[in-house]
């Protein structure tokens, strides 16, 4: 296993948000998180990256015991992060954030690293002199992958990359994700509330109700089961 | 209106403005990362100032060398200052508030105790006069201006263009998104208060010679260094930049051409300022911007 | 009788009389110089923690005490007032400037409000250094006529002063306790700790805040007045916001979570220290640093939560665990709410 939740719990002054939740992800697996607003999706998210110590359990990343480490170590150890809102550095160039995103790195490839995220993201290319405040949501939310990926991550968190997009760019981002996960080699752990999007991606995904995991499986299986049609894919 | 004494009325204009930017520019440092109004700030520039006159009057060491000692001195007490006292409180409003003032009453104290409360006069470095433009322009303030130049030049290169920079902007931004990166919120808090102090010190020395050096020379420095980064816009850095030479200029037209009454109006157009443009003539609150 | 009401019925009245006696227990000029010190400074103090309770954080307060003073003067000295009239209409017009002052800048976020309320308080200070014809300049406005006497009490020894800012003080008190009781201190409370929520539960937050605000002026313009007369001569350096940030300080350490006593206590503890350990200037910055450094980091709620801090140490102590950070009543205050 890549990664590994094991009876995580999480609290939030003194409220229980996450209450013992178990998951995992395999190598080159990507695995969806479901669950309405306050579920405790991100709060998970947060606790795997340290910016949230969990009060209790363990959490595993390639056999190593992460839920101690600091949240700026995190990303040495090859996770990366593209938080909820997308958290670009708002008053950097687009350039400068994708430098940012490879802070971590000590290699010579940066500058050839990025030359590949412009050949991926051409729009990126184009803004790339302006305030990263200044773009779209869509085109924000390929620089917060962008610069996430200049970190070279194993696993990459995505927390709802589809929130407050057009329909017409919130279509392309299976596409890029897949690709990410295909062409990259990138595990990915999506969370997202739009169902339909999410199941049609993950090979496996977990539901979860007010901090608990109430279903989990293979997306086949959970696409047929009549609870998540009802209550996730209706309408 | 007396118009023969412009070029010297622009050249102390300069002259201020400059030592109010290096002056600011190290307390909006410390500002827009730690986000603490350091009220020690002055006490920097006041230690910087007797770095000045132990190091170069007392010592003998050579003027540029005393510079360099004073950014390296200063700087790492500053660096001590924020582990100990300013990361457990950094947090909080308050707190930091009375911690700072705290820390401004006792390295006043504490130097007016070690040093003597009484002036100190620091002999130029640079006693010449040059006669151009039909007036009399002191060497000293001249090599001053030129210093506190390649000094800001030096700044401007670290934060726009360097890797350190960045990570020193991205924590001024966003510190979640940053530790996201990797960048150790905490180390930058640190470096943010050596780089802002070491400008303090740097601006001690540099003036240190032109005006009189004894230990409550902080809280004049503070108060000065606070009105530049309200005009320029707090967390700014070309902010500070325009506001110190900005209230340079003003200060030295106003107190040759209109007199004391500069102060006030200045007080007035800064209170109208904060009101209808709470960020400053450039920039927003609490940001580092390139 | 439980241990609230012992301290309500008893403690309160001792403390009464302690404050009544207090020049006669200390009977020499210069301690009660000291008391009288005390009262004034708690008095703006407490118009600080008034202001910080309705989420604002002022660092001009002296300006308003500053325009109280002179104006209290001019009134006695070029119209012609008496004291006593010239007194409650210098605190009147400093009420009116801080109303008016607050209703423009109390619309500020903390931040910009702190840089305003600076900006205020040095024009104040200013136009009295700019303008010697009026308001005597820097070299100061002399000849301040004392009170007249009142209830067969002349104004020749330090007593009358100290049960008059005495009195000023315990009216003071008095106002603030009863805000403090009604449904306003509730509303106090929800906007210094939780502004949004109290908007959108449709508290007139600007009320609040201006009427709070006036009524921090109007005593600061009342403990102006009477400084002016007690010591018959005003500077405007008694006025800078070095002073109103030292004030403030006696506030925090005392304890902002105990609306009343923690400005008078951190007062009088600051007035004292110094006297006690017969510091000298130079001493008393460095003491001064001190005390405010230690007590933020080890009594953070202020010296009148020292006996719940001990609490805390000894909860710890016991449990063996690390140190607590304590109570902390200023985790509620953050800039930009």
């Amino acid at each position: 296993m890549l990664l590994e939740l094991k009876e995580i719990k999480v609290h939030y002054d003194g409220l229980e948000a996450v209450k013992g939740i178990s998951m995992n992800v395999a190598e080159g697996e990507i695995v969806a998180v479901l669950g309405a607003n306050g579920a405790g999706k991100s709060t998970i998210l947060r606790a795997i990256v340290g910016l949230k110590a969990p009060t209790s359990g363990e959490i595993w990343f390639k056999g190593e015991r992460i839920d101690r480490v600091a949240a700026q170590s995190i990303i040495r150890k090859g996770i990366a992060l593209v938080p909820e809102g997308r958290k670009l550095f708002p008053h950097m160039s687009v350039h400068e954030n994708l430098q940012i995103g490879a802070y971590a790195r000590k290699d010579k490839d940066i500058a050839k690293d990025i030359e590949e995220m412009y050949e991926h993201f051409p729009i990126l290319r184009e803004r790339r002199s302006l305030d990263a405040e200044s773009l779209s949501g869509g085109e924000q939310q390929m620089a917060a992958i962008a610069r996430a990926l200049m970190a070279k991550p194993d696993l990459l968190l995505l927390d709802e990359p589809t929130l407050g997009l057009s329909p017409l760019v919130r279509a392309e981002i299976p596409k890029i994700v897949r690709d990410i996960n295909q062409k990259r080699g990138v595990s990915i752990l999506l969370v997202e509330q739009n169902a339909r999007l999410a199941l049609r991606l993950a090979s496996r995904a977990y539901v979860l109700e007010t901090g608990t995991i109430s279903l989990e499986g293979d997306t086949e299986t959970l696409l047929s089961d009549e609870r998540i049609k009802r209550v996730y894919l209706a309408g | 209106m007396d118009v023969s004494l412009i070029p010297q009325v622009i050249a102390n204009g300069l002259m201020m403005g400059m030592s109010y930017v290096l002056i600011a520019s190290g307390l909006t440092i410390v500002l827009g990362i730690t986000r603490i109004i350091n009220f020690a700030h002055g006490e920097f520039y006041m230690l910087g100032a007797f770095c000045a006159y132990y190091f170069f009057q007392m010592a003998g060491v050579p003027y540029l060398v005393t510079i360099l000692l004073a950014i390296l001195a200063v700087g790492v007490l500053g660096m001590g200052v924020e582990r100990v006292l300013f990361r457990p409180i950094r947090e909080f409003f308050l707190p930091s508030v009375v911690v700072a003032l705290g820390l401004a009453f006792f390295l006043a104290g504490t130097a007016a105790w070690l040093f003597g409360p009484e002036e100190k006069v620091v002999t130029s470095p640079f006693p010449g006069v040059l006669n151009a433009l039909g007036a009399t322009f002191s060497v000293e303030r001249l090599v001053v201006i030129l210093i506190a130049i390649v000094i800001m030049g030096g700044l401007w290169y670290l934060i726009t263009r360097t890797k350190l920079g960045r990570a020193l902007r991205g924590v001024a931004q966003d510190r979640e998104a940053a530790s996201l990166q990797g960048i150790s919120v905490n180390g930058m808090c640190n470096i943010s208060m050596g780089i802002g102090c070491g400008l303090a010190g740097a601006a001690g020395v540099l003036l240190g010679p032109i005006f009189i050096v004894h230990p409550y020379l902080g809280a004049l420095a503070i108060f000065k260094a606070l009105i530049v980064i309200i005009l320029g816009g707090i967390g700014s850095m070309p902010g500070a930049v325009l506001g110190g030479l900005l209230l340079g200029f003003i200060e030295s037209f106003g107190l040759t051409y209109l007199g004391g009454v500069t102060d006030v109006l200045l007080f007035a157009f800064i209170f109208v300022l904060i009101l209808f443009r709470p960020g400053g003539l450039m920039g927003r609150v609490w940001v580092i911007r390139h | 009788m439980s241990r609230r009401e012992l301290a309500k019925w008893v403690g309160l009245p001792l403390l009464a009389l302690l404050f009544l006696a207090a020049p006669f227990i200390f009977n020499d000029p210069y301690y009660q110089h000291l008391l009288i010190l005390i009262c004034t400074w708690s008095i703006l103090a407490l118009g600080f923690l008034l202001i910080l309770s309705v989420g604002q954080f002022t660092i001009g307060h002296a300006g308003f005490m500053a325009i109280g003073a002179y104006a209290s003067a001019l009134l006695t000295t070029k119209v012609g007032v008496s004291f006593w009239f010239a007194l409650p209409l210098a605190a009147v017009i400093a009420a009116i400037f801080g109303a008016v002052m607050g209703w423009v800048m109390l619309r500020a976020r903390m931040g910009a409000f702190l840089l305003l309320t600076l900006c205020f308080a040095e024009v104040v200070r200013l136009t009295i250094v700019y303008w010697p014809s009026l308001l005597g300049g820097r070299a100061g406005f002399p000849n301040i006529p004392r009170p007249d006497a009142i209830f067969g009490m002349a104004f020749d020894s330090k007593f009358p002063y100290y049960y008059l800012i005495l009195f000023l003080l315990a009216v003071m008190v008095f106002v603030i306790y009863r805000m403090d009781r009604s449904k306003f201190g509730l509303t106090f409370k929800s906007i210094a700790q939780n502004p949004p929520l109290a908007q959108s539960v449709g508290v007139h937050l600007m009320r609040y805040k201006i009427l709070a605000f006036t009524v921090a002026c109007f005593f600061a313009g009342a403990a102006g007045s009477f400084y002016a007369h007690y010591l018959t001569f005003l500077s405007p350096e008694y006025f800078t916001v070095w002073k109103s940030l030292i004030v403030q300080m006696y506030a925090i350490i005392g304890g902002i979570g105990f609306m009343i006593a923690g400005p008078i206590a951190g007062a009088a503890f600051l007035v004292v220290l110094p006297e006690l350990l017969r510091a000298t200037e130079t001493f008393s910055f460095i003491l001064y640093g001190a005390v405010f450094i230690l007590v933020i980091f080890f009594i953070p709620g202020g010296l009148l939560s020292l006996p719940q801090q001990v609490g805390v140490w000894r909860q710890a102590l016991r449990r063996r665990a690390k140190i607590p950070g304590g109570i902390r009543p200023w985790q509620y205050l953050r800039p930009g709410s």
